[in-house]
């Protein structure tokens, strides 16, 4: 595990907050040391020798964890153990922390370094939250959706079952012509009922999930829908009923799939797009600080 | 063949197996959120580089004092200069000091403080700014600086001076806990002069009370005219005492333009002394103007060569300037004595030249001259001039002649109108509060029968103690001088509100002080440009 080998979602998450706080606790008490022993004064000048110097080695640990990325798109070159580029960039990542509010000098300066030393707390945080995400929503979707999909398809797959819902009801209320008996299975008030179900109810849901607002999104609701649905119907055609009921369960799962897959990846939505704008006002911050501090 | 139960997995992307192909929501608005985030902050850096002046301004930390508000938008004026061919690992390293090298001395002469000092100690004087902090905004004053900026070395001068022992204090780290006692007060200085406070602010400046020597508006008016009565009395009757208070002599202001200066004026335009040069047109307010002999003394203290008689003729006497050591004052006063003669018709002189007999009654020796006469008259009114009841002895410090028939020495006065030679304090700040509140033993007080009147005076300034009674952190427990026990009244008690590092703003040295002019003023459009 990136983060220690505790089986604990609760622990992985202990071992996480702490090695955020420990890393920045210890990286301050080491400049204070060093300013006790009049390596340098307190706080740290960003523009002093060890300023300059923690900012470079900031700079440094910003465009190895953005090596990430162009690490990412290339990743049939194999550029290395993707486990070891991930170590690498969660713990450099958090001993950044204390490099940069060192650097800062305990302090936000002018609107440039404010603004990029604030998307530099804002992409921490969110890597940690993502880290905390990483290690609890896989398992929880492990446990809570067992028949779990391509997130990215489950809309497809939902088009697929309605169809597959689509087909079992009519095979209920229409006589296949190879029939000997003419009557279908469910018929009269029966089959509108059914049929009233499959497209109020059944099709919509599977198509788009809880979107739709459809009863069966509810686990309670679809058993009770789905109880009288049985009751309803003449038992050769309960096998049916059950398969639909399936289908709904297995949207269900999906729809709790989906909610933890964005859950699971959002974080990156913050996390890229502010990292992108951290590293190019840092840069703009670097050559700006260098030309006029 | 049994169907695989995987199959209905697979089945369900019948159609659509390429859909890993196709970008994901979330992938998608990831990038785009990132490329959107790389253009806002390519437009931060293009606005830098269009807007120089604006990138400038936001890498000050502030805006500047108000002194220096002309050159807001203008780095360069006080910066030097940086250009891509000064960069080296040293220079970016050092970036602080880099920018920190400044041409301050175009405007500001920064007289040396004290060169007796480390290398450290000597490259932290060298940079202006590790005291004086601008960009902090238009109000901030650049000369109240923190106690670390003195602190640096005088909390352990010992350390900081490369050869000696410090000239002052080795250790002190604020006002109120280990700051030393005035030098004035713990090394006395010798005034030279006799001059008692009590004694003149008693009831017509008498020794006793009802003595006889009191001045009264009557003697007042004979010794020095109705200007000199009309300046320290309001009084109208001849027998009414002369009642001098601390504005009598001592004042900030010459107030010209007012009545109060008029009325000094013509005391001094009566004997003819030089009333501009010695009444300045306008005073800080710091410190008292100069006590001098002409503006405060001679009214009442009047120096005059006497009356001499010549062959039964009086010849008058006349005032003699002040300032004058006896050498200089006989020739003075033979010129006097001169003055007063020519045109007389002296017996002395016109007796006829000739031989006398034994019947002849004998005659005085005549002078043969008028010189002779002068000089006569001259050497008998210089002894009352210098070491008499009313000459310099009464006042000056004087030491016998070297050798027989040489000339008195009268010893020169030291420069005491500043006390505090190394602080500065500010009367004017301080009027609140009356004199006797921190100069004791100026009140009024008669000489008891049996005692001797103390001629030469101590330093009448309290201790270091009293000022803390104010000067101090709101609540610091302080011990005056007669053991009364205080809390401090937490009134400003840094170093700067004291002391001035730099010797154009010293305690015998005003603002406008030589030192402190730049070696070459500029024009308004260099000095504007900061060139």
């Amino acid at each position: 595990m990136l983060v220690g080998k505790t089986r604990s979602v609760r622990g992985r998450v202990a071992v996480i907050l702490f090695a955020t706080v420990a890393i920045t606790v210890v990286g301050i008490a080491l400049a204070a040391i060093g300013s006790i022993l009049g390596l340098w004064p307190w706080p740290p000048d960003p523009s002093s020798p060890v300023g300059v110097s923690l900012g470079f080695v900031a700079g440094l640990i910003v465009f190895f964890e953005m090596a990430l990325l162009p690490r990412k798109r290339l990743r049939g070159k194999r550029l290395g153990n993707t486990r070891v580029w991930m170590w690498l960039h969660l713990w450099f990542g958090l001993v950044c922390l204390p490099v940069v509010i060192i650097h800062s000098g305990f302090g936000f300066g002018g609107p440039l370094s404010t603004a990029t030393f604030v998307l530099f707390l804002l992409v921490t945080a969110s890597g940690i939250w993502g880290l905390v995400m990483q290690q609890w929503l896989p398992e929880r979707i492990l446990a809570h959706v067992p028949h779990e999909t391509i997130a990215s398809q489950i809309d497809y797959v939902g088009e697929y079952h309605a169809a597959e819902a689509s087909r079992v009801v009519q095979a209920l209320v229409t006589a296949p012509p190879e029939a000997e008996s003419a009557e279908p299975t469910v018929i009269g008030s029966q089959a509108a009922e059914l049929l009233a179900f499959l497209d109020q109810l059944l099709i919509p849901y599977l198509q788009i999930g809880k979107r739709s607002g459809s009863p069966l999104a509810s686990l309670t609701e679809g058993e009770q829908r789905f109880t009288r649905l049985r009751a309803a119907v003449p038992e050769v055609a309960v096998p049916a009923v059950e398969r639909l009921h399936e289908l709904a369960d297995l949207r269900r799962q999906w729809d709790a799939q989906a909610r933890m897959h964005f859950w699971l990846h959002n974080w990156l939505l913050i996390h890229l797009p502010l990292s992108v704008a951290m590293t190019t006002l840092m840069v703009l911050h670097a050559v700006k600080a260098l030309k006029f501090w | 063949m049994p169907r695989s139960p995987s199959r209905d997995l697979s089945d369900r992307f019948t159609g659509n197996r390429a859909y890993f192909h196709r970008s994901e929501w979330m992938r998608r608005d990831r990038f785009l959120l990132a490329a959107v985030a790389l253009i806002l902050a390519g437009f931060w850096a293009v606005a830098d580089v269009a807007a120089p002046n604006r990138v400038a301004y936001s890498f000050s930390h502030g805006p500047l004092a108000n002194p220096h508000a002309a050159w807001e938008n203008d780095c360069a004026a006080c910066h030097v200069g940086f250009s891509t061919s000064d960069i080296s690992v040293r220079s970016i390293l050092n970036t602080r000091e880099r920018w920190q090298a400044m041409t301050c001395e175009k405007c500001h002469l920064g007289a040396a403080h004290n060169d007796n000092l480390t290398a450290s100690g000597r490259e932290f004087n060298a940079q202006c700014s590790n005291c004086h902090h601008d960009h902090a905004g238009r109000n901030v004053s650049l000369v109240q600086l923190a106690d670390t900026s003195c602190t640096h070395c005088h909390a352990d001068l010992t350390a900081n001076q490369a050869k000696g022992s410090p000239k002052c204090a080795a250790k002190v780290t604020n006002f109120v806990s280990d700051h030393p006692e005035f030098r004035p007060l713990t090394t006395p200085p010798d005034r030279k002069l006799k001059f008692s406070h009590s004694l003149h602010m008693n009831p017509g400046q008498a020794h006793v009370k009802g003595g006889q020597e009191a001045m009264t508006v009557a003697k007042l008016r004979q010794l020095a005219g109705e200007a000199a009565v009309k300046r320290y009395t309001a009084s109208a009757q001849d027998s009414d005492l002369i009642q001098l208070d601390c504005a009598s002599c001592h004042k900030l202001d010459s107030e010209n333009g007012t009545s109060g200066y008029d009325k000094l004026k013509l005391a001094l335009d009566a004997v003819g002394d030089p009333t501009r040069s010695v009444l300045p047109a306008r005073a800080a307010g710091s410190t008292m103007l100069p006590i001098n002999f002409e503006a405060h003394c001679r009214a009442c203290h009047p120096l005059r060569a006497p009356d001499g008689a010549s062959s039964g003729l009086v010849i008058s006497g006349f005032d003699v300037p002040h300032r004058k050591q006896p050498d200089e004052l006989t020739s003075e006063v033979n010129a006097g004595y001169l003055r007063s003669m020519v045109g007389k018709d002296l017996p002395a002189l016109a007796l006829p030249v000739g031989p006398g007999g034994m019947i002849d009654q004998p005659l005085a020796t005549p002078a043969r001259t008028l010189r002779d006469e002068a000089n006569r008259l001259t050497s008998k009114a210089m002894p009352m001039l210098t070491t008499g009841d009313a000459g310099c002895a009464k006042c000056h410090d004087i030491s016998p002649p070297a050798a027989k028939g040489g000339f008195a020495k009268i010893a020169p006065l030291p420069n005491y109108t500043v006390w505090f030679q190394a602080a500065l304090f500010d009367h004017t700040s301080h009027r609140g509060a009356t004199c006797a509140t921190c100069h004791p033993g100026t009140g009024a007080a008669y000489t008891p029968p049996g005692t001797q009147l103390i001629e030469k005076e101590p330093v009448q300034i309290l201790g270091i103690e009293n000022c803390k009674a104010c000067h101090s952190p709101s609540g610091t427990k302080v011990t005056l001088s007669d053991k009364t026990a205080i809390s401090g009244g937490g009134v400003r008690h840094g170093c700067t509100d004291c002391h001035r590092y730099h010797n154009s703003d010293h305690g015998l040295q005003g603002r406008g002080a030589a030192a402190g002019v730049p070696p070459k003023p500029l024009g308004l459009a260099d000095f504007l440009r900061g060139k």
